[in-house]
């Protein structure tokens, strides 16, 4: 069944300051969108609020899957309604390694978690996971390349209909971006995945092979077009393409982001 | 005496008694008549009254502790019965328990193991050496490294296939006596308990015709001459690899997923390809025999189909080579084929591969090194390399097809044409189903085709026998047993047929087999009884270590103890003996305003190890009782003692427990201790090593939720040169609960050479709830290494939202970063223990979450 993810005129704010100002977009089964945008466009959090991370106030819009609204539902519900998020920096749980976590996921959704185990076991083949990294504690130690290909390998088993890549191209080495690309661009084409990349390199793109390219500039979609348009963007940068279209803010000045861990003195 | 701020509703793992039905109950409060009570109803000899009542005299004398007042108002030592004698009596079997408790085990999901334990019988592991290769859908891999999520290959006793199966539990079952089974070449170390699958002939006396039957015998009861099962051949599994691509193929084209051509090819070229290094450029070339006209053309094509690449004869006609190689030379690198003669090994992803596929690139490598010896009456391959390596590697993987191959041989040839110089090279003899190798030179093939008989393992004269076996099970003859001495074990639990294929045996798996604990304890000669009985029974054994460790005057806790306790367990294990199943009692405190004063007392002489597991539980009154305790353990040289607690008083209980072990000469005591119940818990088990090379470890997990407070730790006391501690303490609170950790580590003048490591994490479900770390050292020796790290974190937003994208719900996001969280202490634990401790916690989680 073809599947629907359609936002539209979504915004979010932290802190009572406002970080997407009116965001459409719509990605379909199959389908490869990439999002791209300098640093502090919004890219981020417009993940995050898609899955429903609670830091955000979301004020107008919505997120629909298939027809349903995703926005009222908890980040755990929207999951098992078929959408994923691959983070850019994915959190390490010490103790619990991924084969544990992926078949409480299959619990959750009333499936056999032993199907889960095998699947975990060809994936991580395919993506060239060791046995070590799936024995470990999900992400803990783990290199930027090992955690992006773990992020990878649970996004393969889940199998959603729609998956957010959060700069799933950072902090990887070549051999580990290729391997991912690859096992994603399989995804969109063999099980029908939808893909929402949101990236600020052009280098994802060369395995991914998008149908479209959107330009997230100052919390909205400044541009949209076809593959060209990361070339065009390569030329000019982003100052370029604002200039271009007369876009005035291109970067949002956030407020800092609190980490909890940063926390002393308990 | 009130109850305020306590809300029972809370707590959901306890149960009321509603009957107040004691045999005996003397009126509350402490004096000496009380004291002599109690000694009476036991019928205690004169020195134990006497123990009492000047325990009872220090008792008195001690001051009233002022963290004790602060902490602990709720106590009036004169409203607390001290001893009531209940009509319960030990409870032996499953249906004589409360239905409350039963209830509560039910829940904990752990009822089985109780029911056992209760009706009189243990668990038993069986085990195998941690070296141990057990035929994985990963390849052969050792026991000690599979886990839950492996799958291993089990015997269908029905249907006498070999099919897939799952593991679900796997653990480090302790040291054991290894009996090592040796059979058709192939050797196994397992406890002696471990059973194998096994052919014995049932004949009536006086038949001629023999009746075999199919049955488990442990390794102690197998005998040379024995049929046992092996496991011929494996059902296909695997999938096709993907392939890592040169980054410029230029030259040539490459596949981007595994076939049986590609995998011949890899084969072969493991066997003989190199590739060489030529100015700027690498090329690929093959080692060929010119002879063999026909493997020559074959190479040629396969290259051209998979690569498009053309390769030429050289001028000698010994190699192959093509230009504009450097691409194939790089494909080689990437898919782990590179290396020299002597590096080269079988990549790891070949192991995973379908049989077919696994049959084509040992095909490939013995078309490349292999010979078909053409004798009379049989035939086999001959694997020459000097890579011996690689010889290992391509052994496990014909295992993995069903094709039996012998050790790996050393073998000494002179120099064709220097004499004085000895080549030393490596060989592997194929034998068994070698015919399904495809191979491709038909020097080989050929004779493989050709062979005259078929090694089956299971001919046996005049019986029966066949009927037992199929194209995946055989049978072989036991050829000897022999003692291996002593080593780490372990054990896997397979879902399904619970067994599975090591070494190419078919052994049982744990599955837990019950047997009779107390006779089989008693042909030991250990002494496992309630303390009151002992007293009675073993007087010389007591009256030698009663009070010793913890004397009556240590604190005013352990002179109340001493004046009144009452139950608790003793044990003693003779010299030399190791009580291979863990030993368990279960406490509770009976009724409302009763104090709970057990003591307990292990002795494990010289050379001896034990494991004791002590679990408690209360029923929710409504007003506050008092835990007691004192617990001594003495090691004596040499001896291993490990204590297990998992302590889940009702959350009106103060739990205060004095424990302490004397590790003698190289002695090893354990204190594992679990802490989730009672309001309050003052607890800090402790070691004194008073021999060289002693060893004291604590390992403990607490779990504070709203109104606890988990004031625990340890103490490590070096009284000895070369003594060595660990303290390993996780803790958790939520809801405002909160937890301490309190440690001690003292090292006394003169002992030199002593290591110590504490450690200790705390983790904070959120803003309500506390966690404080007290750390202390003693230093009074110079040359000693003191480490502590301690570190707090907080179940972060980033974690649950993290769980929570996965499509776990917060609860079970949560329950599972705190199983993570204590993950290094349950893997300590016995699985069934293991299973206990994480789901009190979960279902304590639960009750808070609500």
């Amino acid at each position: 069944m073809s599947s629907r993810l359609v936002i539209s005129g979504l915004r979010a704010s932290v802190d009572g300051f406002e970080i997407l100002r009116g965001v459409d977009l719509e990605v379909g089964s199959g389908e490869v969108h990439v999002v791209m945008g300098p640093n502090g466009s919004g890219k981020s959090t417009l993940s995050h609020v898609i899955m429903g991370r609670g830091d955000y106030a979301v004020t107008e819009g919505s997120v629909a899957l298939d027809g349903e609204e995703l926005l009222t539902l908890p980040t755990w519900q929207r999951a098992a309604r078929g959408l994923f998020l691959a983070m850019q920096y994915p959190v390490a749980v010490p103790g619990v390694p991924v084969g544990e976590l992926v078949a409480a996921a299959a619990r959750t959704r009333g499936d056999d978690p032993a199907a889960y185990a095998d699947r975990v076991t060809a994936e991580a083949q395919r993506l060239a996971v060791t046995d070590e990294f799936l024995t470990r504690g999900v992400n803990d130690d783990f290199s930027g390349g090992e955690q992006k290909r773990m992020e990878t390998l649970q996004l393969a088993v889940l199998t959603p209909k729609i998956a957010v890549l959060d700069e799933i191209d950072s902090g990887l080495d070549v051999d580990a971006l290729r391997d991912v690309a690859r096992r994603v661009e399989a995804m969109t084409t063999e099980d029908d995945l939808g893909v929402l990349a949101i990236t600020h390199y052009n280098r994802l793109l060369l395995g991914l092979r998008p149908d479209r390219i959107h330009v997230l500039m100052g919390g909205r979609i400044v541009a949209s077009g076809g593959p060209e348009l990361a070339g065009q963007l390569e030329e000019t940068g982003y100052e370029g393409l604002a200039a271009d279209l007369g876009v005035e803010e291109i970067t949002l000045e956030r407020p800092r982001e609190v980490d909890p861990f940063a926390e002393p003195g308990f | 005496m009130s109850v305020s701020g306590i809300d029972l509703g809370k707590y959901k793992l306890g149960w009321s008694d509603t009957q107040d039905d004691y045999v005996y109950k003397p009126k509350k409060g402490l004096n000496e008549n009380v004291v002599k009570d109690i000694s009476h109803h036991k019928s205690e000899p004169e020195w134990m009254t006497k123990f009492r009542l000047n325990s009872l005299k220090r008792f008195e004398k001690k001051p009233m502790l002022e963290w004790f007042a602060r902490n602990m108002p709720d106590i009036d030592f004169n409203d607390i019965y001290y001893y009531i004698k209940p009509t319960e009596k030990q409870v032996s079997d499953w249906d004589m328990l409360p239905e409350g408790m039963k209830t509560t085990y039910e829940r904990l999901g752990i009822p089985e193991a109780e029911r056992k334990f209760l009706a009189g019988v243990t668990a038993q592991y069986e085990c195998l050496r941690g070296s141990t290769l057990v035929w994985t859908t990963d390849g052969l891999r050792p026991i000690k490294e599979l886990g839950p999520g492996d799958t291993v290959f089990s015997l269908d006793e029905q249907t006498k296939e070999i099919v897939e199966a799952r593991v679900v539990g796997a653990a480090q079952s302790g040291d054991k006596e290894i009996l090592e089974i040796r059979a058709r070449g192939a050797v196994i170390g397992a406890s002696g308990n471990h059973p194998f699958y096994v052919l014995r002939d049932d004949r009536k006396p006086g038949r001629q015709r023999a009746r075999y039957r199919a049955q488990w015998v442990q390794a102690d009861d197998l005998r040379v001459g024995d049929f046992v099962g092996i496991a011929t051949d494996l059902p296909d599994f695997g999938v096709s690899a993907p392939l890592m691509l040169p980054q410029h193929p230029k030259g040539g084209s490459f596949p981007r997923l595994t076939s049986p051509d590609l995998c011949w090819w890899a084969g072969l070229y493991i066997g003989d390809g190199f590739v060489h290094h030529r100015g700027a450029f690498d090329s690929v070339e093959i080692a060929v025999d010119a002879a063999d006209g026909g493997l020559v053309d074959e190479i040629v094509r396969v290259t051209e189909s998979l690569f498009g690449i053309t390769l030429e004869l050289s001028g000698d006609g010994a190699r192959l080579s093509g230009r504009g190689t450097a691409a194939l030379a790089e494909f080689v690198q990437l898919n782990g084929l590179g290396g020299t003669a002597h590096t080269k090994r079988v990549p790891e992803w070949v192991f995973g591969l379908p049989l077919a596929e696994r049959l084509a690139f040992v095909a490939g490598y013995v078309d490349a090194d292999g010979y078909v010896r053409d004798h009379l009456r049989n035939r086999d391959v001959v694997v020459t390399s000097a890579n011996a390596a690689l010889l290992d590697d391509t052994k496990q993987l014909l295992a993995l097809c069903g094709v039996r191959a012998s050790r790996v041989v050393e073998v000494t040839n002179r120099h064709p044409f220097d004499r004085d110089r000895l080549m030393t090279a490596y060989q592997l003899h194929l034998s068994g189903r070698f015919d399904r190798l495809p191979c491709r030179s038909a020097q080989r093939s050929d004779r493989l085709g050709r062979r005259r008989y078929h090694h089956t393992y299971r001919t046996a004269k005049g019986t029966t026998f066949t009927a037992h076996t199929s194209e995946m099970l055989g049978f072989v003859r036991v050829e000897a047993i022999e003692r291996a001495g002593v080593e780490a074990t372990y054990d896997i639990e397979v879902a399904g047929h619970h067994n599975f294929v090591a070494e190419g045996f078919v052994v049982h798996n744990s599955e837990v087999v019950y047997h009779k604990n107390r006779e089989d304890l008693e042909a030991l000669g250990v002494l496992f009884t309630d303390m009151d009985s002992a007293v009675r029974e073993h007087p010389e054994i007591v009256q030698q270590y009663f009070g010793t460790v913890i004397p009556p005057g240590d604190n005013k806790f352990a002179a109340l103890n001493s004046a009144v306790w009452s139950g608790g367990s003793f044990i003693y294990v003779p010299p030399g003996v190791h009580v291979d199943m863990p030993l368990q009692a279960y406490f509770r405190i009976n009724a409302e305003n009763a104090g709970q004063f057990e003591r307990t007392l292990i002795i494990a002489d010289e050379g001896a190890s034990v494991h004791y597991v002590e679990g408690c539980s209360a029923p929710v009154y409504s007003s506050d009782s008092l835990h007691s305790a004192v617990v001594e353990l003495i090691a004596k040289p040499g001896a291993r003692i490990r204590y297990t607690t998992i302590q889940n008083w009702s959350p009106n209980v103060y739990n205060l427990v004095t424990k302490r072990a004397r590790a003698e000469a190289e002695a090893t005591v354990e204190w594992i201790d679990g802490n989730l119940g009672s309001k309050l818990t003052m607890k800090y088990p402790a070691v004194v090593m008073t021999g060289p090379k002693a060893h004291g470890e604590v390992l403990s997990v607490a779990y504070a939720g709203p109104g606890q407070h988990q004031d625990a730790g340890a103490k490590m006391t070096h009284a000895a040169p070369e003594t060595t501690s660990i303290i390993d303490s996780k803790s958790i609170s939520k809801d405002g609960g909160r937890t301490t950790y309190r440690g001690l580590v003292r090292v006394e003048n003169g002992a030199y050479g002593v290591k110590s490591h504490v450690r200790c994490d705390a983790l904070i479900l959120d803003e309500e709830s506390r966690s404080d770390t007290y750390p202390y050292m003693e230093i009074e020796e110079e040359d000693a290494r003191v480490g502590h790290e301690a570190t707090v974190s907080k179940v972060g937003d980033d974690q649950l939202f993290y769980l929570m994208s996965r499509g776990l719900d917060e609860q079970q996001a949560t329950a599972m970063i705190v199983n993570g969280f204590i993950e290094p202490i349950t893997k300590t634990l016995p699985m069934e223990y293991a299973v206990e401790l994480s789901r009190l916690i979960e279902l304590n989680m639960e009750g808070a979450v609500g």
